[in-house]
């Protein structure tokens, strides 16, 4: 079991639930937008060395997330 | 005439349709943002012809970019909208899809990428999916054109649909229902292009693959323009031209007016390309003899590059360096467009989020970034005196770049917004598009810069001829020499550098100076003042605030450059 993290906490490869995003309107737009929303199953497929930039698996496609971005999306990992 | 507008997400192949549909040839790459400024061209449907719009790319009707701010200003404007959605994303793509659907747009759905789809294992009922939308849907193949002519055929039958306007959270789950009714994946192994897409994002793998593909291009960008040069153009100029060259310089005189006018003057009894600088001879051999071979490597491994899909993994990349600079990983797709040509660099800065943005990167591109025709002469001029000098130009240049970004972050107010975006998979290109592409860019380049350089070579002339250069030097002389140890004749073509960089370089190459003279020269002459073309499109995108903020960093920088090389090298 893990705890409630942000995708920059997430291990490379793993899958998560995507609980909320602590942002404003616009950045939960564009990200509902990338398939990154509530409710989702994402995949982190990598990230660059800190504070570097993320990359997750959404909605069939990829999508990279600022540091500051990822930091603000907070998931629960599933095995 | 009706219009009609393409709009869809960012790179789900709008530009690839509109190409398709209206025989016009525009740019398309594999990376959100390739259009930046609607296009337009006209189509037959039938009998009847009809406009066409390419928009540039947006995920939903509210904008974050200039771009966006762009697309959905032009919906007001158009009779019928193709919605272009990527069939290997549907559910990113009916995000726009309803809310076009919302607005009461009289409309049809593209399905494009409908190959690749399959390929993936992904499986969508067209028919439900109609039903479920309430428009036409029509699978395309835009890169091939399959599918193209039933999409023709169904225009007429775009329409409105009865669709309520939902708050965001409803309008995703009810994407998730309609996306369960009409699509099934089987699942399926990872492919190589996959696995390679995701460890060039990773720390060490992806710098590892950046490095390799950063050399390998520009050691492919070196040797197709060196071979074209070496086997096609010297041969042509020194067999085929000169001889030619040097009868008609006979009928006309050695030091007639016409003379200095078509051929110039000879070095030694001899047309000297570089040197002579009449229109015949400078005039054809720097654009065409010198420059074309590299503006032709350059567009073909950048071409390739651009399809491949491996610029927004750069991005990814130097995501953090980028953020030093007050940008984000995205704004390095601008500079290396730069690498060809600064003009579409600076309009590529559009997609950028914030106008503190927008300011830094168009500075560092126009102090920083020289153009293919620019590195072209320094490689033809400078290389004589060794790799070593061009790799300080080369570094000089690199270095202004980044710490004037570092720089500007730090004095300007305001924080660089965060990285949002999407990662295309790793395609291979299609050779049809490329060579298309790179035609395109070539043909732009010929009809823009030839003409131009040939001005360039006439006012030269005729302000030598006049004694302005020489009154100029005069006055300019304290800078040029104490300050920048160059000849005072130099100022000359600083001056040229405001038409085109290669004339200027060309005639830095015909005076007499040392290899480090040079290099001080080439680099103070890359930094201190775009180019007309650059120039205008500065004004442009900036306004007449900022481009004069812009000018005064680049004439500051270039000078404290330019005396410091000069310090280090004397």
């Amino acid at each position: 079991m893990q705890a409630h993290t942000s995708l920059v906490e997430l291990n490379a490869g793993q899958a998560a639930e995507v609980l909320k995003i602590r942002g404003g309107y616009g950045i939960q737009r564009r990200l509902q937008a990338l398939g990154i929303r509530p409710g989702a199953i994402v995949r982190k497929v990598s990230a660059a060395l800190r504070p570097g930039a993320v990359v997750v698996a959404a909605a069939g496609g990829q999508a990279a997330l600022g540091y500051g971005v990822a930091r603000k999306v907070i998931v629960e990992g599933r095995p | 005439m009706k219009r009609i507008l393409l709009m869809g997400n960012p790179n789900v192949g709008k530009s690839a349709v509109f190409s398709r549909l209206t025989g016009a040839r525009v740019i398309s790459s594999n990376y959100p943002g390739t259009t930046v400024e609607f296009t337009q061209g006209v189509m037959n449907i039938g009998e009847e012809k009809a406009l066409l719009i390419d928009v540039p790319g947006a995920y939903d009707l509210e904008a974050t970019s200039q771009a966006e701010a762009i697309a959905i200003g032009m919906l007001r404007e158009g009779d019928v909208v193709i919605n272009v959605v990527d069939a290997t994303n549907l559910e990113r793509g009916l995000g726009l899809t309803l809310r076009l659907l919302e607005k009461k747009t009289r409309m049809l759905v593209a399905l494009n990428m409908w190959d690749e789809a399959r390929h993936k294992g992904i499986a969508i009922d067209v028919a439900k999916l109609e039903s479920a939308l309430g428009v036409p849907v029509v699978p395309i193949v835009a890169i091939s054109g399959e599918g193209i002519k039933a999409l023709v055929v169904r225009i007429p039958e775009a329409r409105a649909a009865d669709v309520p306007e939902r708050p965001e959270a409803v309008h995703w789950a009810e994407i998730g229902r309609i996306v369960a009714a009409t699509q099934s994946v089987t699942h399926r192994h990872r492919t190589f292009l996959e696995a390679l897409g995701d460890a060039s994002v990773r720390p060490f793998a992806g710098i590892f693959i950046a490095a390799l593909i950063m050399i390998a291009s520009f050691g492919a960008v070196r040797f197709i323009g060196e071979t074209l040069i070496g086997a096609l153009c010297e041969p042509l100029f020194e067999g085929l031209w000169k001889p030619l060259m040097m009868r008609l310089s006979q009928a006309l005189r050695p030091g007639s007016l016409l003379h200095g006018i078509v051929i110039g003057k000879l070095v030694d009894g001899d047309v000297d390309f570089v040197q002579s600088f009449g229109l015949l001879t400078t005039g054809l051999f720097v654009p065409l003899g010198m420059v074309l071979p590299y503006v032709f490597s350059f567009y073909v491994v950048l071409g390739f590059l651009e399809d491949f899909g491996y610029l927004p993994r750069l991005a990814v990349l130097l995501d953090t360096m980028m953020h030093r600079m007050g940008l984000h990983g995205w704004a390095i797709i601008p500079s290396l467009l730069g690498l060809g040509c600064n003009v579409p660099g600076i309009l590529a800065i559009r997609i950028l989020e914030t106008r503190r943005e927008r300011f830094i990167a168009a500075t560092i591109i126009s102090i920083g970034v020289p153009c293919a025709a620019l590195q072209a002469m320094i490689w033809g001029l400078l290389g004589r005196h060794g790799g070593r000098y061009v790799l300080i130009v080369y570094g000089t240049l690199f270095l202004a770049w980044a710490v004037l970004g570092r720089f500007l972050n730090l004095v300007l107010k305001g924080r660089s917004p965060e990285l949002i975006m999407e990662i295309p998979p790793y395609r291979l290109p299609s050779p049809r598009v490329l060579a298309r592409k790179v035609w395109m860019r070539m043909a732009a380049f010929l009809r823009e810069a030839v003409p131009v350089v040939m001005l360039g070579v006439l006012i030269v002339n005729a302000l030598y001829f006049l004694g302005v250069f020489d009154a100029v030097a005069e006055w300019t002389a304290p800078v040029m020499t104490r300050v920048l140890g160059l000849p005072k004749e130099a100022v000359a073509a600083m001056a040229v550098g405001f038409l085109r960089k290669d004339v200027a370089v060309g005639m830095l190459g015909a005076l007499d100076m040392t290899a480090g003279q040079l290099t001080v020269a080439v680099t103070v002459l890359a930094m201190f003042f775009p180019c007309i073309a650059s120039f205008v499109v500065l004004w442009k995108e900036l306004g007449w605030a900022d481009l004069g903020r812009s000018v005064l960093l680049m004439l500051a920088s270039s000078l404290a450059v330019g005396a410091a090389l000069n310090a280090v090298l004397r």
